[in-house]
């Protein structure tokens, strides 16, 4: 039976691993991915992704090299993402160890990129990462562009049209959740996950570790992500397993 | 020395991480059909679609060279779509030739999607059904990474080495002689994916 999935994200800005409190990535954690890495990879985690934050288009090459040289230890997939607008940086991405590629604001502004890479690589291959903002009316909005630039989409109505054009899997998160330690937005969550037949993957505003297993049985995530929590706490992902396999959750245990 | 046929579909540099970690002998990442020749086993990986997938090996005359190594008796592995290459058809975006190096027939999941997702994505477990040396110390039922939308229906029931479920039962590794296939990813699969791909370098004879 296939296994609910806990995912550490790495936020890489200027190549060196920050928090993440509403899109807004002022502390650095690590100076070095590696060190991250090695952890993550070592324990429990069954999926790592990797994300290039900076605002500075420029850290595009810096970025493949980063995925090169974490590859090297990593032996649990590896999605990689941010500043992907064409096929050619994909497939450095894919040529240099990244499993998967994570596309955002620029498959929101072309929905057809994501058919592109889809078609190139396969859609298992294309995760399309959707950040959520919510009004005050409690309806949920596309937020692109690294968080600052809200749109006036729904979330679920993007959510179908990127599986309709091909993505492979759907990684949610929430502005208004990203660091907020309250746990994900677990509506918001719930009902993407209805909407769609691919994989979805929770994300933003874990705290305590009954927040993944409330990702999975309330939110009907088939994966459970987090970054900040996973850099604090010693032997932090393979706690985060032991919990989740300990409520009776369907874990890959190693 | 082991080939990692390069045929610019997907994470070749995964695999080569993965050999690299499990074996001291050199690595050639295969350009050519002319590079398999100096290689003593091959690996052919691949995420992608099935048609793109072997219009880029036809073009490369990997189509053609690959079944000739294979007839020299040489170990092949396919991995995850490179698995599914070795197929006789496919059904993925139009029907396409495979390989035919194993006897089957590449279909899409068909499952009930409010239970079942399709990509059918992340760690399950694969239950071996025939013993083999493939599967030296590693027991039955541990987890592997699938990504995938596609299985291998086999013809011949004799070739499968292990089934995963998903809905409906697939098979997840295949041999014929000297041909392996796995539908999950080795390279990703941490202990128990490492093993296998130290298994496949140790096959002799």
């Amino acid at each position: 039976m296939l296994k609910n999935r806990l995912i550490a994200v790495i936020l890489l800005r200027n190549g060196q691993v920050v928090q993440s409190v509403k899109f807004k990535h002022t502390n650095i954690i690590h100076y070095d991915p590696v060190h991250a890495i090695e952890s993550f990879n070592r324990w429990a985690v069954d999926e790592i992704v990797l994300l290039n934050v900076s605002r500075d288009v420029s850290t595009k090459d810096f970025f493949v090299d980063i995925v090169k040289r974490l590859s090297k230890e990593c032996f649990v997939p590896m999605t990689a993402g941010g500043w992907i607008n064409d096929i050619a940086y994909a497939r450095a991405l894919l040529a240099n160890g990244a499993d998967k590629i994570i596309v955002n604001t620029d498959a929101y502004r072309n929905p057809d990129l994501i058919s592109i890479l889809a078609n190139k690589f396969g859609r298992q291959c294309v995760v399309v990462s959707i950040d959520a903002k919510q009004n005050s009316s409690g309806e949920s909005f596309v937020v692109i562009d690294r968080g600052s630039d809200i749109q006036q989409v729904k979330v679920g109505d993007w959510a179908q049209k990127a599986e309709q054009k091909g993505a492979g899997e759907l990684f949610i998160n929430s502005l208004d959740h990203d660091g907020n330690r309250k746990g994900y937005h677990i509506p918001l969550i719930r009902q993407i996950s209805s909407l769609v037949s691919i994989p979805v993957v929770a994300m933003g505003g874990v705290f305590h570790w009954q927040d993944l297993v409330d990702g999975i049985q309330r939110a009907k995530a088939d994966a459970v992500a987090a970054a900040n929590i996973f850099h604090y706490t010693e032997h932090s992902t393979k706690k985060a397993k032991q919990y989740l396999a300990e409520v009776g959750l369907n874990v890959r245990q190693i | 020395m082991i080939g990692i046929i390069n045929y610019n579909a997907g994470n070749i540099k995964s695999v080569v991480n993965a050999v690299a970690y499990c074996t001291d002998e050199q690595i050639l990442i295969a350009d050519h059909p002319r590079d398999l020749e100096d290689c003593s086993k091959l690996i052919l990986p691949g995420v992608g679609a099935f048609g793109e997938a072997m219009e880029s090996l036809d073009k490369a005359g990997f189509s053609t060279a690959i079944p000739l190594e294979v007839k020299k008796g040489k170990y092949l592995l396919g991995i995850c779509l490179g698995m599914q290459l070795l197929a006789t058809i496919s059904q993925e975006f139009g029907v396409f030739s495979g390989l035919d190096l194993i006897g089957g027939e590449i279909l899409p999941f068909r499952v009930d999607l409010s239970l079942y997702r399709v990509p059918h994505m992340g760690w399950n477990t694969v239950g071996i059904t025939k013993q083999d040396p493939f599967f030296f110390n590693i027991e039955t039922n541990m987890d592997f990474y699938f990504a995938h939308s596609y299985y291998f229906h086999c013809e011949d029931e004799s070739n499968i080495l292990a089934m995963t479920n998903h809905g409906m039962p697939f098979v997840s590794a295949i041999r014929k002689e000297n041909v392996y296939g796995v539908q999950f990813h080795p390279e990703k699969s941490q202990q128990s994916g490492l093993q296998l791909i130290k298994n496949f370098i140790g096959l002799s004879g």
